[in-house]
C-alpha cells in the first residue's frame, strides 16, 4: 500500500523555539493514525504542519518535505485552500459558524464551488447522515445549532467537514470537550468514518488513542519517538519513555 | 522586538505633534489678518453661515467613516504584527484618539464661529478627519480583534480564501460592534457641531428668553441626534450573539 | 450503532467458538478412529492440530490486544480472561485427541484385547460433555455449565472402574502388556478431557455469574 502522506525529515520553528524535531513517518490511506504525547509536545503542530495552517502563524518556518499523494505540499503552486479542502480539519472545541445548521454545512459544500440548491441541500443531507446527526436535527435544520449539545455540535463540525470532500480527516483533540456519554459516539463515528477516509487524530489520552486508532505515534518533546502500530505501541514498545507513558508514569 | 516597537513611539509620535503644531499654528496665525473686517463688511447671517459651512462636512464624515473602517480591516487582516507600516500606524491612532473633542471643538469654534469666510473647507475637512479616523479606526480594530481567532481557523480549514473568510465572518460578525463605534463617532461629531452653533448664536445676541428659544430651536434636534446615537452605540457595543 | 469494542468481542467469540468446533471434531473423529480402528482419521486428527495450535496464538493475541487498546471492566474483562482461559483449554483439548489418535495408531498394531463395552458409552458421554461446554458458552449458560462436574465424577468413577478391570485382564494375560498400557493411556486421555470441559464450564460460570467455583473443596 503506498502512504497517502508521507513526511520526511521535518523539522518547524516558531520564532527561535523548535518545535518539532526531524520528523519522518507515512500514513497509510483508510486508516486512523493517532499522534499522542503529553501537551506541548508538538501534537498540534504537527497536524497543523499537514493542512497548512501554521502558515497562519507570523513566525512559523520549517524544514524538510511533507508529501501528499506525492506531491510536495509546500510547493509554490499548490493552494493553501485546496489543500485545506482536501485535508478538512475538526478542532478541539466545536467552532460553529454563527449561522443555522444547514448553513454550517451548507458553507462548506458552497466553498466548493456548487451553486445549485438542490445538490447542495444533498450534500447536507448525506453528511450529516453520514455524521450521525441526522435524526436528531432533520426537523429543525435552520436553527441555531448553539442549542446543541456539545457532542452533537461536535458531529455537526464533523458534518461540516465532510461536505468539503476530503481525503484526509484531522482531529484535534475532538473529545475534550465532551462528556463521558458523549466520548463514545464520537469514538464510534471516527472508526466508521475510517472506512471511507484517512484519519488523523491528536490526543492526550492515552486510552482514547489505544481505543480508536489502528497505529499511533508517540510524541515528546518534538520528537517523534516511537510510531507503530496501535498494538503493537500499547503491548510492547521498544521505547522507554513511550513505555513510561503508555503506563501513566510519564505526562 | 518590544524595544524597536517603543523606538517607534518614541520617534514617531514627536514627529507627529510637532507636523500638527506646525501645521496648526500656520492655519491659526494666516487667517486672523483681516478675519473681523471681511466678516462685517459682508451682510450675512453667521448662525446660517455656520450651518451651510457644516452641512458641507456631512460627506466629509461619510468618507473619513468608511475610510477609517478600510483602514482598521487593511491593518488588522493584512499587515502582520511585527509588519513595519503597522507598527508605524497602530501607536499614532491610538494616541490621536485619546485627544478630547473638546479640542477639536474649540478648533472649530475658532474657524467657524469667529473666522467663518476666510477659514477654508480643507482645514475644517482636516478637524473632521482629525476628530472620526482614530476613534472609529480603533473601535473598528477592537471589534475586528474581538472575534475568536478560531473562526477563522474553522474557515480556513473547509477551504475558504483570506477574502471569503473575511466577508463572510470577519465582518458579520464585527459589523455590530463596528457600527457601535460609528454611533459613536458620530454622536461626537455632532456634539462638536452642536457646541459651534451655540456658540455662534451667543455670539450674534446676548442672552434673552429669545435667544435661549433659537439655541433649543437651532440645536435641540442636534442634541436628540447626540443621545439617540450614543444609546445607539452602547446598545450595539454590547454584540448580541445574532445569527448571521 | 455497534461500539467497536463489541464488534472485536464478537468475532473473538466466533473464533473462540470456531476453534471448540474443530476441536470437537478432532475429539469425534479421534474415537471413531479407536472404534472402528481406522488409521487415516487418526492421521487427520494429527494434521488438524496445527489449525488449533495457530487459532490458538491468534486469539491470545488477539485478547491481548483488545486488553491493551480497551481496558474492558466488568463482564468484557470476565469474558476476556475467559476467552484466555478457554482457549488455553480448547488447546490442550485438541492435544489430548492427537494424543488419542497415536494411541489408536498403536492400539491398530495389536488384536483388539476385549470387546469394550465401556468405551463406546465413555466415550458418548465425554463428547456430550465437550459439546455442552461449548453450548453453555454459546449460551451464556452457567446450569449446563455446573452440571459438567457431576457427569465428570461418573466419567471417574467408570474409569476407576475400567482401570481395576484392565488389571485384572492384564493380570490374566501378561502378553498383552503393549495393548493394555496403551488403552490405559487413551483412558486416561479421555479423562482428561473430561477434566477439560468441566473447566470450561467452570469458566463459563465465572463469565456469567462472576463467581469463581474452580476448588469447591478448598473453602
Amino acid at each position: 500500500m503506498t502512504p497517502i502522506i508521507q513526511v520526511n525529515d521535518l523539522n518547524v520553528w516558531f520564532g527561535k523555539r523548535r518545535i518539532l524535531r526531524n520528523l519522518s513517518f507515512d500514513i497509510q490511506p483508510r486508516q486512523v493514525t493517532a499522534f499522542i504525547g503529553p501537551s506541548n509536545c508538538g501534537k498540534t503542530t504537527v497536524i497543523r504542519c499537514l493542512n497548512r495552517l501554521n502558515d497562519l502563524q507570523v513566525d512559523y518556518r520549517h524544514t524538510g518535505e511533507i508529501l501528499i499523494n506525492g506531491e510536495e505540499l509546500y510547493a509554490r503552486k499548490n493552494k493553501t485552500t485546496e489543500i485545506a479542502r482536501k485535508i478538512s480539519m475538526v478542532f478541539e472545541k466545536p467552532i460553529l459558524f454563527k449561522k443555522s445548521i444547514y448553513e454550517n454545512v451548507a458553507y462548506s459544500a458552497r466553498i466548493r464551488g456548487i451553486k445549485h440548491v438542490t445538490q447542495i441541500s444533498n450534500i447536507v443531507d448525506e453528511c450529516l447522515m453520514k455524521a450521525h446527526l441526522w435524526n436528531e436535527v432533520k426537523d429543525h435544520l435552520h436553527t441555531d445549532p448553539s442549542l446543541l449539545s456539545i457532542g452533537q455540535q461536535q458531529q455537526l463540525c464533523i458534518a461540516r467537514a465532510l461536505a468539503c470532500e476530503p481525503e484526509i480527516l484531522i482531529f484535534d483533540e475532538p473529545c475534550s470537550q465532551l462528556d463521558a456519554t458523549e466520548t463514545p459516539k464520537i469514538e464510534t463515528l471516527i472508526q466508521t468514518l475510517k472506512q471511507q477516509f484517512t484519519i488523523i487524530f491528536v490526543t492526550n489520552k492515552r486510552r482514547q488513542a489505544a481505543r480508536v486508532s489502528d497505529v499511533a505515534g508517540f510524541l515528546y518533546n518534538g520528537e517523534l519517538v516511537e510510531i507503530g502500530k496501535t498494538e503493537q505501541i500499547f503491548t510492547t514498545p521498544t521505547d522507554n519513555r513511550t513505555e513510561n507513558y503508555v503506563t501513566g508514569r510519564l505526562g | 522586538m518590544d524595544k524597536t516597537k517603543l523606538l517607534f513611539n518614541i520617534i514617531a509620535v514627536p514627529i507627529l505633534i510637532i507636523v500638527l503644531t506646525v501645521y496648526l499654528t500656520l492655519t491659526f496665525t494666516v487667517p486672523t489678518v483681516n478675519s473681523e473686517v471681511s466678516f462685517e463688511s459682508m451682510n450675512i447671517n453667521r448662525i446660517n453661515l455656520v450651518k451651510v459651512r457644516l452641512m458641507w462636512m456631512i460627506p466629509v464624515l461619510c468618507v473619513a467613516i468608511i475610510v477609517s473602517v478600510v483602514i482598521a480591516f487593511v491593518v488588522e487582516e493584512w499587515l502582520s504584527t511585527n509588519n513595519l507600516i503597522r507598527r508605524i500606524i497602530e501607536p499614532q491612532i491610538i494616541i490621536l484618539s485619546s485627544i478630547p473633542s473638546i479640542v477639536y471643538g474649540i478648533l472649530a469654534i475658532y474657524y467657524l464661529v469667529f473666522n467663518p469666510i476666510s477659514s477654508s473647507y480643507v482645514s475644517l475637512a482636516f478637524i473632521v478627519i482629525l476628530l472620526v479616523v482614530p476613534i472609529t479606526t480603533l473601535s473598528a480594530q477592537n471589534a475586528i480583534r474581538n472575534i475568536d481567532i478560531s473562526i477563522r481557523h474553522a474557515a480556513y480549514a473547509v477551504g475558504a480564501t483570506k477574502t471569503k473568510v473575511i466577508l463572510d465572518h470577519v465582518l458579520p460578525l464585527s459589523l455590530l460592534e463596528i457600527l457601535g463605534g460609528i454611533c459613536h463617532t458620530i454622536s461626537r461629531t455632532l456634539a462638536v457641531a452642536a457646541l459651534c452653533i451655540l456658540v455662534s448664536i451667543l455670539v450674534e445676541s446676548p442672552i434673552s428668553g429669545q435667544t435661549i428659544v433659537n439655541i433649543v430651536h437651532n440645536i435641540g434636534i442636534l442634541l436628540l441626534l447626540v443621545l439617540l446615537f450614543s444609546i445607539v452605540s452602547s446598545f450595539l457595543r454590547k454584540n448580541p450573539n445574532v445569527m448571521y | 450503532m455497534q461500539s467497536h469494542l463489541e464488534s472485536e468481542l464478537k468475532s473473538l467469540q466466533h473464533q473462540l467458538l470456531n476453534m471448540g468446533g474443530i476441536a470437537e471434531n478432532m475429539l469425534q473423529e479421534a474415537i471413531l478412529s479407536v472404534l472402528n480402528r481406522d488409521e487415516s482419521l487418526a492421521q487427520k486428527v494429527i494434521t488438524l492440530d496445527d489449525t488449533v495450535d495457530k487459532l490458538e496464538n491468534e486469539i491470545e493475541a488477539q485478547c491481548i490486544h483488545i486488553i491493551a487498546r480497551h481496558q474492558p471492566v466488568a463482564f468484557e474483562l470476565r469474558f476476556l480472561t475467559m476467552t484466555l482461559k478457554v482457549n488455553q483449554n480448547i488447546e490442550r483439548l485438541a492435544d489430548k485427541c492427537v494424543s488419542i489418535a497415536r494411541r489408536s495408531i498403536e492400539l491398530l498394531q495389536f488384536p483388539p484385547i476385549q470387546p469394550f463395552v465401556d468405551l463406546p458409552s465413555v466415550c458418548g458421554i465425554i463428547q456430550e460433555m465437550v459439546k455442552d461446554s461449548l453450548d453453555s458458552l454459546v449460551h451464556r449458560d452457567a446450569n449446563l455449565a455446573v452440571q459438567l462436574r457431576e457427569r465428570d465424577n461418573k466419567v471417574n468413577e467408570i474409569y476407576e472402574q475400567t482401570l481395576s478391570d484392565l488389571y485384572g485382564i492384564l493380570r490374566s494375560n501378561p502378553e498383552n502388556i503393549q495393548p493394555g498400557i496403551s488403552l490405559l493411556l487413551l483412558f486416561r486421555h479421555l479423562e482428561r478431557i473430561g477434566d477439560l470441559a468441566v473447566n470450561i464450564g467452570e469458566e463459563v460460570f465465572y463469565l456469567v455469574k462472576g463467581e469463581v467455583i474452580r476448588h469447591p473443596n478448598s473453602d
